[in-house]
């Protein structure tokens, strides 16, 4: 198992590349000491994909704002 | 036991109005409730905390202003109780998770606050998945069959209403965690729209997707709750100012001439269990001899719901933890914590490309309502029957693939539009309750809950009782 924990620790210096290309983002995430990243990493690239699947091409789609409210008022 | 008995303890409307006629004290009642919470409690563990001195003190209370003065509204003197989440200052409020054993907060929540000053006695805080994220299993168990799971994260909130150990709950819901217990226990919940009830003091999770609401036995009871929690409130960014209207007063009358939209290819096309999925098929035909104009809709969209409820959750709720996920690793369940740290790694123009489906899904939704002229859209809340506790996801090693639960398919939705939902329950297989989703246009709960009402009019299955533990 690779976590960040035991990565940190074979390359003290932290300008040192990571291990990982998941190891370096989760260093720049800031994710804490012991994230499994061997875990993470198939689980982040099943919702990402998913995720991209979907985003509109179309840049004008649903308008110019991003609104979380539940609001179908036209104005 | 499973049954068909009457529930023997009153609804909130029949406690209310005995305790204003002079036969029932807040004493008796609250005494009453305490009671069958001492028997269930070691049987389905509901309640993360209790405090029944308190509860006590304040039914005397009650009691003596209601003897006085009569009753301040229908929740005077009536039993409650809130899910962990909830901040509340004579309780303390861990949700769930070791990060937060020993806080007691300063202050009420919001809807805490509300509840008292209506005259709610609040018997204690119930059982939730850790920070209502679903992950962790917890000690709660189905009264129906103790061996199934009882839906979460509002797990106690479910629970404590199918037993008894209090009239009303409140509970949180971000993609069904408010319904899907009430489902799962064959009780009656809605998941309001987005800003009707403010979230302020409320845990978050996801705080686009967030919403708090009730729990009760029957529809009339969920209206009753909803009238004294709803309403602006400075202190949550996303509440709304339109104006509260009294539910309950709103409820009868016939529901003939509402169109009522369903939508087979996603709610029945197969997904589901086909003993669930034909007891909600009965339930709609109530709805139909009851008057209502069945409309078939297709939203493809739905489709899409669950990913992108799943993408925004992720990142806000790693957004919400980050700080203490870096300082408390440890102390949060694994799988909460590999759940947020995948969070942090959501790209931000995935998040956003999340939020513009978001987007588009709402005014697909909103144009089907004003296309087909619809009132309601129905289906199941669930499409399968509660399952065993040892068949759960978080028993087993999380997936390769997905954290996410199949069971959000039918409720996430909502959340993702901000539209009500109300469940209640509508048959039963194998002993174990089904339920039907009633979802409406954003602020017209009154059309969903007296859609409910109409059914519960026509039906019993609310009045089943799980367990005979009286």
């Amino acid at each position: 198992m690779t976590n960040r924990g035991s990565t940190q620790e074979s390359q003290p210096e932290r300008e040192a590349p990571p291990s990982t290309p998941l190891g370096s983002l989760a260093d720049h995430a800031g994710l804490p000491s012991g994230a499994d990243t061997e875990q993470i990493a198939p689980l982040l690239a099943n919702y990402t994909r998913r995720i991209r699947a979907l985003a509109p091409r179309d840049v004008l789609a649903g308008g110019p704002a991003i609104t979380f409210y539940a609001s179908w008022d036209d104005e | 036991v499973n049954g068909a008995a009457a529930a023997p303890l009153p609804t909130i409307a029949e406690a209310a109005a005995s305790i204003a006629g002079r036969t029932l004290t807040p004493i008796e009642l609250v005494e009453q409730v305490i009671r069958r919470l001492e028997s269930s409690e070691p049987v389905v563990h509901a309640y993360a905390s209790v405090d029944p001195d308190a509860a006590l003190a304040a039914a005397e209370e009650a009691t003596r202003e209601i003897a006085t003065d009569g009753p301040r509204g229908p929740l005077h003197g009536i039993p409650v109780n809130l899910k962990d989440i909830f901040l509340t200052r004579d309780l303390p409020t861990a949700a769930g998770s070791k990060v937060l054993r020993g806080y007691r907060p300063d202050e009420d929540s919001a809807v805490a606050g509300r509840l008292k000053r209506a005259g709610a006695i609040v018997v204690g805080k119930t059982v939730t998945h850790e920070f209502a994220y679903g992950q962790n299993v917890v000690p709660t168990r189905n009264p129906w069959d103790l061996d199934r799971y009882c839906g979460g994260s509002s797990a106690g909130a479910g629970v404590s209403i199918a037993v008894g150990s209090a009239l009303g709950a409140m509970g949180t819901d971000t993609g069904g965690s408010l319904r899907l217990p009430a489902a799962m226990n064959g009780v009656s919940a809605l998941k309001p729209t987005f800003g009707r009830v403010s979230t302020a003091g409320v845990i978050p999770l996801s705080p686009t997707m967030d919403h708090a609401g009730p729990a009760a036995r029957t529809v009339e009871d969920v209206s009753i709750l909803l009238t004294e929690i709803a309403g602006f409130d400075p202190a949550d960014p996303g509440a709304s100012r339109r104006p509260v209207p009294r539910y309950a007063g709103e409820l009868k009358g016939s529901i003939k001439g509402l169109r009522i939209g369903v939508d087979r290819d996603y709610y029945f096309s197969g997904v589901g269990e086909p003993l669930v999925l034909s007891a909600v098929e009965a339930a709609i035909e109530v709805l139909s001899g009851l008057g209502a104009e069945l409309v078939e809709v297709n939203v493809p969209e739905l489709e899409h719901a669950t990913t992108v409820a799943e993408t925004i959750v992720l990142a806000e709720a790693a957004t919400v933890h980050r700080a203490s996920v870096s300082e408390h690793a440890d102390q949060y369940d694994p799988r909460t914590r590999l759940r947020l740290e995948v969070g942090q790694l959501i790209l931000a123009t995935d998040y956003l490309s999340a939020q513009r489906v978001r987007r588009q899904l709402q005014l697909s939704m909103r144009d089907t309502f004003r296309a087909k002229r619809l009132d309601a859209l129905v289906g199941p809340t669930l499409g399968t029957l509660p399952i065993l506790v040892a068949d759960l996801p978080s028993m087993r090693p999380p997936s390769k693939s997905t954290l996410s639960l199949p069971w959000l398919r039918y409720t996430g939705p909502f959340n993702v539009t901000g539209q009500p939902a109300l469940t209640v329950p509508c048959g039963e297989a194998d002993g174990l309750p089904i339920a039907m989703q009633i979802a409406g246009r954003p602020w017209d709960e009154i059309t969903v809950l007296k859609i409910g009402h109409a059914y519960q009019t026509a039906t019993d299955w609310h009045k089943r009782i799980p367990l005979d533990i009286a």
